[in-house]
């Protein structure tokens, strides 16, 4: 495996990378680059087309081929008239969750629908974070943002699930702290003829702070964000580790710890965890959950339990198929016009 | 046994604990935090001399600042 | 394509056709009455000339994709509207601060809003040059029949690659439907983008005195960095005062200094005129044959027929506002060019305005009764 110092000198051209300490954007990046290096795709045939966002510096200016940073919500719809004219530009787009699915969704349908053979990155943190915290369509009902300081009376996309039913042929959706099954979704999306469409459960640790309510030193907050996501999502088709479940504080999640403690002794393995929409609980891993839960319920510290997959994100591959893909499309009504065969 | 050394650009990195954090859970536990700082001061992670090669952090790194190369072998 | 000599065409047809001989090779575009003609004829033959045909999910779609295919190397263009034109607005200052070669043909019709959609109009002519935010230079064409369709079109295509800016050909409802002869010549000039020989590019710089950076495309190993934002002759953002000032400044200069070239007028009796009448595209037919009833009945009129609205041809209207005693603007719209006469002429002449909103043509006995009152 080639060093990171490595793939740096031969991929990135900015020295420090514009984006906040711990932000998923650069984790995403690393990703990409790998990617492309394992494929061994000539970083002069790549096309990165972002919009405007956070998620948009991705590839403009830190990436070494050639980049197209355009307006915000368009990347797909510049990207379309590129991979047209010249289909041998591996093209790739990257946008977030405001940019891609807010402002940009009707391009984004419409990609999906025509099935063009782009691979569109989709870095979702739930919120407008270069702009400083506003309500996205992502964005959780009643969390208090920058623009929903009562709660956000909206309901969230769920983005994967909105652009297959647009059509797409290759569809997935990890987090920032899927590393491995991250990159090799993008080499499948790469390599994939038709609308690839990856979406990514990213960290911000400057808006979530605030968003999310995880208060924590610089050093520890990335980490915990990523730590959340892993702990809110599960991977379709694969089986759980443990037997566990969760614990819903009453007051203070120290106080349903220690008493989840007390109660439970050596019988259970417990942990505080954050998650994404059950916040600061106690996970309570155990052999026997029935005997747990009898002796959980009684505690006055514990509000409520909740199961392993309650409020979760699906992970995984979603739909992998082929389509008649736009550009091939476009080139045979051209032989036809033409009279070819 | 080849033996792995741990590099952190202290220009590029920005103390965001996520390499340390990963060597932990993952790793080899050999990352950890001493007292320096990075160039924009932020907390350096700094190797205990234990890396066992795994490449968690560098595949975690957002910065591209943190580097594992595998040492020659002593004659 | 159509074959050299003479044919009986559609306005909008003759416009596609120009763009096809010109070497544009992709259209993306959205249906909007009355440029319809122009995308369905192109749906036909853009195929067959070996181009793309993209019907887009909207406007700003359509100018994207016309943006991102000229950057890997294609003669692009759009067709539509009032309302698609501002909905293009936002990338159209994109395609100037990337300055990007381009096309987009306005078939004007009278609004504002939905308005009067079948009706013709010129309306548009601020929104050309002042529509999108930011500060830079158009170039606006503007073509009186089916012969200028045609011919205007090459020249736009032209003027869009040799000075690597959007150009904007404001066509108009009357002029997109008339049907009338349209001479298609052997040979056309086509002018191409320059394009970089060497190992490296400088895609947003020049020392050339012309101040137009060649053009590379996405694909060559040139590892271009475009971006919207405020940007160093490299591409490279920059955010300092100092940069985006030069920056500015040269794309608005590299217009400017250049306009005697790009300048296009037809003076029809202006040598000894004491009226005249200033005018462009549908209006100025009826005001050819107003000036030259005039001039059967003693009157000293003529007509400064404007083929290039912006950049605004200062020099003609300092001349001429010297010599003629007054000028009649005449335009379908409230009261646009006229103020661009005013302007200039700094009141060395009288400024009379003739204007027609509700989608109408102005008379010539109208035009000509203004040019009677105004001779005295």
């Amino acid at each position: 495996m080639k060093s990171l110092k490595q793939l740096k000198s031969e991929y990135i051209v900015q020295n420090l990378t514009a984006f906040c300490p711990g932000c998923g954007n650069g984790m995403i990046l690393n990703c990409f680059v790998r990617a492309i290096d394992e494929l061994g795709i000539p970083v002069d045939d790549v096309l990165s087309v972002a919009g405007i966002g956070c998620s948009a510096w991705i590839p403009s200016p830190h990436f070494r081929g050639d980049t197209l940073h355009t307006t915000h919500g368009r990347a797909i719809a510049f990207a379309t008239g590129a991979k047209v004219f010249n289909p041998e530009l591996k093209t790739v787009v990257f946008t977030g969750d405001g940019d891609g699915a807010g402002i940009g969704g009707n391009h984004l349908i419409h990609a999906a629908r025509r099935n063009i053979d782009i691979t569109c990155i989709l870095v979702n943190n739930m919120n407008y974070a270069m702009t400083g915290g506003q309500l996205a369509p992502t964005t959780m009902h009643n969390l208090r943002t920058s623009t929903s300081p009562y709660g956000n009376p909206e309901q969230p996309f769920d983005i994967a699930k909105l652009v297959a039913g647009a059509g797409a042929t290759y569809v997935a959706r990890w987090t920032t702290n899927h590393v491995v099954e991250l990159t090799r979704s993008i080499k499948e999306g790469l390599q994939h003829r038709g609308f690839a469409f990856i979406e990514v459960m990213s960290q911000c640790p400057t808006q979530q702070r605030n968003i999310l309510g995880i208060r924590a030193t610089p050093q520890e907050l990335p980490s915990r964000l990523l730590d959340m996501w892993a702990e809110s999502t599960y991977v379709r088709d694969r089986p759980e580790r443990a037997k566990y479940l969760y614990a819903v504080p009453a007051k203070a999640p120290e106080e349903a710890m220690k008493a989840a403690e007390q109660a439970l002794g050596a019988s259970a393995k417990l942990s505080l965890v954050d998650h994404l929409t059950l916040g600061r609980v106690v996970r309570v891993e155990a052999q026997e959950l029935d005997t747990v839960k009898g002796r959980l319920s009684e505690l006055g510290a514990v509000k409520r339990l909740a199961d392993a997959r309650e409020g979760k994100l699906e992970l995984g591959v979603f739909v992998r198929e082929e389509r008649p893909e736009y550009t091939e499309a476009l080139r045979a009504v051209g032989r036809k016009a033409r009279g070819e065969r | 046994m080849p033996k792995f050394r741990v590099n952190v650009d202290e220009a590029t990195c920005k103390g965001c604990g996520i390499c340390v954090h990963i060597c932990e859970t993952k790793g080899g536990k050999n990352l950890r935090y001493g007292k320096k700082r990075t160039l924009l001061g932020g907390a350096l992670p700094e190797s205990a001399d234990a890396c066992t090669g795994c490449r968690w952090c560098e595949r975690y790194c957002p910065d591209f600042a943190i580097s594992v190369e595998e040492e020659a072998e002593d004659a | 394509m159509l074959k050299p000599g003479r044919h009986l065409v559609l306005g909008n047809i003759a416009c596609a056709e120009g763009a096809l001989r010109a070497g544009c090779r992709l259209f993306a575009g959205y249906p909007i009455t009355p440029a319809n003609e122009i995308a369905e004829y192109l749906s036909g033959e853009m195929p067959r000339a070996g181009g793309y045909f993209l019907q887009m999910e909207d406007e700003i779609a359509s100018i994207a994709a016309v943006i991102g295919s000229s950057w890997a190397g294609a003669k692009a263009m759009t067709a539509t509207s009032g309302p698609g034109f501002s909905l293009m607005q936002e990338n159209l200052s994109y395609a100037h601060m990337t300055e990007t070669p381009l096309v987009v043909v306005d078939v004007q019709r009278s609004g504002p809003s939905t308005g009067q959609s079948t009706d013709p109009s010129q309306q548009d002519i601020y929104q050309a040059k002042y529509g999108a935010h930011g500060d830079y230079e158009v170039i606006a064409i503007s073509p009186w029949s089916a012969q200028e369709m045609f011919d205007l079109t090459i020249r736009a295509f032209n003027l869009a690659e040799q000075y690597r800016t959007p150009v904007y050909f404001l066509a108009d409802g009357m002029i997109g439907h008339i049907k009338e002869e349209l001479v298609v010549p052997e040979e056309v000039e086509i002018i191409d983008r320059k394009t970089p020989t060497g190992l490296g590019c400088t895609p947003f710089g020049t020392d050339d005195p012309s101040l137009v950076p060649e053009m590379p495309r996405f694909g060559q190993g040139y590892r271009l960095q475009v971006t919207g934002s405020s940007h160093r002759p490299n591409g490279v953002r920059d955010m300092s005062p100092k940069v985006h000032a030069g920056k500015v400044e040269r794309i608005m200069k590299k217009i400017l200094q250049a306009e005697p070239r790009i300048r296009d007028v037809a003076k029809v009796d202006l040598d000894d005129a004491e009226v005249a009448v200033v005018s462009f595209g549908a209006s100025a037919r009826p005001c050819y044959g107003a000036v030259k009833k005039a001039r059967e009945e003693g009157v000293k009129a003529g007509l400064l027929r404007l083929k290039t609205i912006w950049p605004f041809p200062e020099e003609e209207f300092s001349s001429l506002a010297e010599k003629v005693d007054a000028f009649l603007v005449v335009e379908m719209n409230a009261g646009k060019l006229v103020k661009e006469v005013q302007r200039v002429a700094c009141g060395r002449a009288e400024i009379a305005s003739l204007t027609r909103l509700g989608g109408v043509v102005p008379t010539l006995q109208d035009i000509h009764a203004e040019v009677r009152r105004l001779a005295k």
